[in-house]
């Protein structure tokens, strides 16, 4: 009985220390629907008189900052995890089934770049993309998250290849299979697991992502959708109701796709994390 | 997994797996039927090499390598696109990095920071892994609660905390509403740091949940069964077996946090700008202004040089410091 | 099937790769290029060459501009576009890329853009000194000079970097009425008066002034400009020019003593404590919510303030010790153009018909309450507001507005960034000497570097 009732404190305290965490979600979620006068004076209360106002006004902006960004988004994170995904894997397997000094220091080489911050380089890399004339493009930042995040790629698939048995390459050698033909017919498949870790982890670092769209993609191309709201948030500073919209709005995808592989994300991210 | 930052204790770690590796022959790639055909097999070689690993090694030496090259080679010199030419002068903007009070301020600030944030996102993700392991509705719909910060970007959650920390904002009201009076959290230069750092920590806190319930759950069940024959009670199984074995976890969260703070840029840039004055100004985004917006390219650059160098170092101190607490089991 | 797909992916990857390979070498081989300066010496024959071709053929030359716009609360999206559709409906052939700002401060923006080789064809209302050392901007041809009343008004070296279009002055302390009368104050003259004012609406239990900052750091000086403004070039009209010299310095007691006497102001607690958290439009609103009752401004202000009802707003000029009236006054203009424009003629064009433009000139006068210059004629009718404002011109002595001077009376690169850090330092609570000292520092470091 003590036991039970026990249980049920603790229950009651977890939802409480959860409500207090989720309050700023809360803020956004409410504050969405209602209209500005309410929003400043009662920020906490539901909403009065339910109104779509602010998210309508969001959307239809003359610039088509929501749609126009959130396509350039979706094309980069896409386009950056798959070239990412299929160079750091093949690199890896190269790597781990060559075992020698010169592919271990090669290893190390690539970690090293695990260890740079992005505003390091990004003087450099301006420099390095406005030479190849890929500035203010696309293709420019997709290829630099390439050089930046294939470490990371290398990292993850050189740990879970080492755990794959040498036996599988070397039966399908025999049967005249190439080295390509090996690795991508029979060894990526196994690597599965791996993969949705790298697809999770690099997908939310490109897709939230700031400076490098800031700066790299510039503002003539179209921009990403972080480095969208940042350049029109300056008009809603006095408009709660809109800027909770646009937030809302430039998350829902990221929001919708978390709560539907939950289970994926914590255990794409602890594997990722806890094998390091 | 605090925003854009990558594990890097991987150096390390694969480093040590490297060696455990047992001795392969030269080319595993190929069958061994074929290995007494030299020609063949260098020809192989040498293939395979271009086909594997030439594109991502190309890329990587191009958009990381090759700029911290140009990034060191730049801060010697005083390139500034304000201005026609530009030329080598020697270690003169590390001189002025040490008489720059500012950069030392910068520093500061970053440390506090990554301390507050390391040791609160910790504590606070231990505990609250501690409050949800149990298995019902409420404990899973608090856990996907805890974790939603984390798949937002900084700059969302920066905006969401500038309107809840504005003078007039969510916070203040609230405290009102219990007959506290609150401040200025983002203008006031005592507190605007500790503002940014409790930021940080909401958002960073569901990663080191997340990690310390995985390794919970990874703690052998027959420890906890040997403790209870033993006659421990609550307090004495998690000081003993507990809190040892969460070496790992904290080992992660603690590399992951401290090197996600030392670079942190977004949140700050939403949230205060740097502001009041340069009290918030963190290493990142004075890099960040100096080298865009003031265009003092050479001279950000050396500060550029000064935080790889420290991160490097932190990293370093703080892996070996930490592996060597953690428990084989 | 699918081993000859990946074989034609992995070729189509090291094509690319290769391509890459050979301009990213080249690239290594000279990183010292500047990329800015390129294009400044290869503009004069481009741009004869160019112009040739515009005066034989009545048609526009097919082009394409970028140009950079800012909106704020006055000048909104609607407005931009209004005046490039205007623009293209005249000129078909011509497309206009509009990039907007991601803050009112277009030249820090610009300056980023710059760094990233991303400059655009068409920059409107950015500090121009601060763009000359790199010979980033053109120099605006004489043909269309003659088009622009005023022009010249504002070269430096006898070169148009920048086409105005009218005065502001920068900066008037608007008031709201029902403060000063609850509070029993009426409109100060002299510094006296003024701090008898503030005593009185502090008594009152008002907020006697506002100021403003955070991410904005431009919107903290303003009264600071007035006072150096007042206290300064009243006393020293060229004191700017004497300062390029080296004949005088930010340290010395004129420049000073006008520091400190804004400074003694934050002292005295008179403005509102969130200054530094709050942007430009945040303090703005703060104004019009009645949450301080003097607001020191730039004229723009008349059109938010006409534009609402629900305070009653005032003006004074910014008080003297000696209670004479000075108009801290800046001719400015929007349009200056990128040196490296692949299309300066349509460039140009664009920039001078934009600031001739006649609606464009109604539109600007009404949504940011620009003040017509002489010899232009612009049909609106004023507000009282804004009347008082025009009038207030005549009653006083014209000086430059310090730190928003133009062409040759402007200050050297980089500096008005400088005293915007120095004013929030100052409020911070970092003592006035050291940090003139510093503003002088930083004055020689960039003036060498210059020459």
């Amino acid at each position: 009985m003590l036991l039970k009732w026990s249980s049920k404190a603790h229950a009651l305290f977890t939802v409480c220390v959860t409500v207090v965490f989720f309050l700023p979600l809360y803020l956004v979620l409410i504050n969405i629907f209602k209209d500005s006068k309410q929003v400043m004076g009662d920020p906490l209360g539901f909403p009065t008189s339910f109104t779509l106002a602010n998210i309508r006004s969001v959307l239809t902006r003359p610039d088509h900052l929501i749609y126009t960004s959130m396509w350039n988004s979706t094309l980069i994170t896409a386009l950056s995890v798959c070239v990412v995904i299929v160079s750091s894997s093949m690199v890896a397997y190269y790597l781990v089934r060559n075992d020698s000094k010169k592919s271990r220091l090669l290893l190390v080489f690539f970690l090293f770049g695990l260890m740079v911050p992005t505003t390091i380089i990004l003087i450099p890399v301006v420099k390095v993309l406005i030479a190849v004339h890929l500035m203010s493009t696309k293709t420019g930042l997709i290829a630099f998250y390439m050089g930046y995040y294939v470490p990371f790629g290398i990292f993850m698939y050189s740990g879970f290849i080492r755990t794959i048995p040498r036996e599988l390459d070397e039966a399908a050698a025999i049967d005249g299979s190439s080295p390509l033909r090996t690795f991508w017919r029979i060894i990526f498949p196994l690597l599965g697991p791996c993969t949705s870790s790298v697809i999770i982890f690099i997908g939310l670092w490109v897709w939230n992502d700031f400076l490098n769209p800031l700066i790299i993609i510039g503002p003539i191309k179209g921009t990403t959708i972080t480095a969208g709201i940042y350049r029109v948030i300056g008009q809603y500073s006095v408009n709660w109701g809109e800027m909770f919209a646009m937030m809302f709005l430039a998350s829902l995808p990221i929001i919708f796709l978390y709560l539907a592989l939950q289970r994926k994300f914590v255990e794409g991210i602890t594997s990722g994390s806890l094998k390091g | 997994m605090p925003n854009g930052n990558k594990p890097a204790l991987a150096v390390n770690k694969s480093l040590i797996k490297g060696k455990h590796e047992e001795k392969g022959s030269d080319s595993l790639l190929l069958p061994s039927s074929l290995k007494s055909r030299g020609v063949k097999k260098l020809n192989n070689k040498t293939t395979n090499f271009f086909l594997f690993v030439s594109h991502g090694l190309f890329i990587y030496l191009t958009f990381v390598i090759m700029p911290i090259v140009l990034c060191i080679y730049y801060s010697f010199t005083n390139f500034n696109p304000l201005f026609k030419g530009f030329k080598v002068i020697g270690f003169q903007n590390y001189a002025d990095l040490l008489k720059d009070s500012a950069f030392g301020h910068a520093i500061v600030v970053t440390c506090i920071i990554a301390l507050i944030v390391t040791i609160a996102a910790n504590a606070m993700g231990l505990l609250s892994a501690l409050l949800v392991n149990y298995k019902s509705w409420v404990y899973n719909a608090s856990r996907t609660i805890f974790f939603t910060p984390q798949v937002l970007s900084p700059v969302v959650v920066g905006f969401i905390w500038s309107i809840m920390l504005t003078d007039d904002g969510v916070l203040n009201k609230l405290l009102g509403y219990i007959g506290l009076s609150g401040t200025s959290w983002l203008a006031n230069p005592s507190i605007v740091v500790y503002s940014i750092a409790a930021v940080i920590v909401w958002q960073s806190m569901g990663f080191c949940t997340v990690v310390f319930l995985a390794t919970l759950q990874s703690i052998p069940s027959d420890l906890y069964e040997a403790a209870k024959i033993d006659g421990c009670n609550r307090r004495q199984k998690f000081r003993h077996i507990t809190y040892p074995l969460l070496a790992p976890g904290i080992t992660i969260n603690t590399v992951m946090l401290l090197i996600s703070t030392f670079k942190v840029f977004d949140h700050v840039v939403v949230l205060t700008n740097g502001g009041p004055g340069t009290t918030s100004e963190t290493i990142s985004l004075k890099i960040i202004n100096t080298a865009f917006n003031e265009n003092q390219m050479g001279y950000a650059s050396s500060m550029a040089v000064v935080l790889f160098a420290l991160i490097g170092v932190i990293s370093i101190v703080v892996v070996t410091g930490l592996k060597r607490r953690e428990v084989e089991y | 099937m699918k081993k000859t797909m990946l074989l034609s992916l992995v070729l189509t990857v090291m094509i690319v790769v290769a391509g890459c390979g050979k301009n990213s070498s080249t690239s290594n081989n000279s990183p010292s290029e500047p990329a800015a300066t390129t294009s400044a010496e290869a503009q004069p024959s481009s741009s004869s060459a160019a112009s040739e071709s515009a005066s034989s053929a009545p048609e526009d030359q097919p082009a394409e501009l970028s140009v950079l716009v800012f909106e704020s609360p006055n000048l909104t999206a609607q407005f931009w576009d209004g005046a490039i559709k205007r623009f293209t409906d005249k000129h078909p052939n011509i497309k206009i890329n509009k990039i907007v700002s991601p803050d009112l401060d277009r030249t820090k923006y610009a300056k980023q853009l710059l760094a990233s080789g991303q400059f655009p064809d068409v920059l409107m209302s950015i500090d121009v000194q601060d763009f000359t050392n790199s010979k980033s901007l053109l120099p605006i041809d004489d043909k269309y000079l003659s088009k622009v009343p005023g022009a010249e008004g504002n070269a430096i070296n006898g070169k148009v970097y920048q086409l105005p279009w009218g005065a502001q002055t920068i900066p008037y302390i608007y008031y709201n009425k029902k403060m000063f009368a609850d509070a029993g104050a009426t409109e100060p003259k002299t510094w006296a008066e003024f701090l008898d004012v503030i005593a009185k609406l502090k008594k009152a239990g008002f907020t006697p002034l506002l100021n403003g900052g955070g991410k904005d750091t431009w919107a903290t000086t303003f009264l600071l400009d007035g006072i150096i403004s007042t206290d300064v070039f009243t006393q020293d009209p060229d004191w700017v020019t004497k300062r390029k010299n080296g004949e005088v310095k930010f340290s010395d007691p004129l420049f000073k003593n006008a520091v400190k006497k804004w400074k003694s102001l934050y002292d005295s607690k008179s403005f509102n404590s969130d200054g530094l958290s709050i942007d430009y439009s945040l303090l703005q609103d703060a104004f019009l919510k009645g949450k301080g009752a003097m607001y020191p401004m730039g004229s723009w202000f008349v059109a938010a303030a006409d534009a609402q009802k629900d305070i009653d707003v005032g003006v004074f000029t910014v008080p003297t010790d000696d209670g004479s009236i000075v108009i801290p006054y800046s001719v400015g203009g929007p349009a200056s153009v990128s040196a490296s424009t692949k299309y300066p003629e349509a460039a140009q064009m664009f920039a001078t018909e934009f600031v001739t433009d006649a609606q464009n000139v109604v539109e600007i006068v009404k949504s940011d309450a620009l003040i017509p210059l002489d010899g232009q004629t612009v049909d609106y009718q004023y507000s009282p507001l804004f009347q008082r404002v025009i009038d207030l011109i005549g009653q006083g002595k014209k000086v430059n507005a310090f730190s928003w001077e133009n062409g040759d009376a402007s200050m050297i690169a980089g500096m008005k960034d400088e005293m915007n850090k120095t004013a929030q330092n100052i409020i911070l609570g970092k003592s006035v000497d050291s940090e003139l000292a510093a503003l002088d520092a930083k004055w020689e470091q960039t003036s060498a570097r210059s020459k």
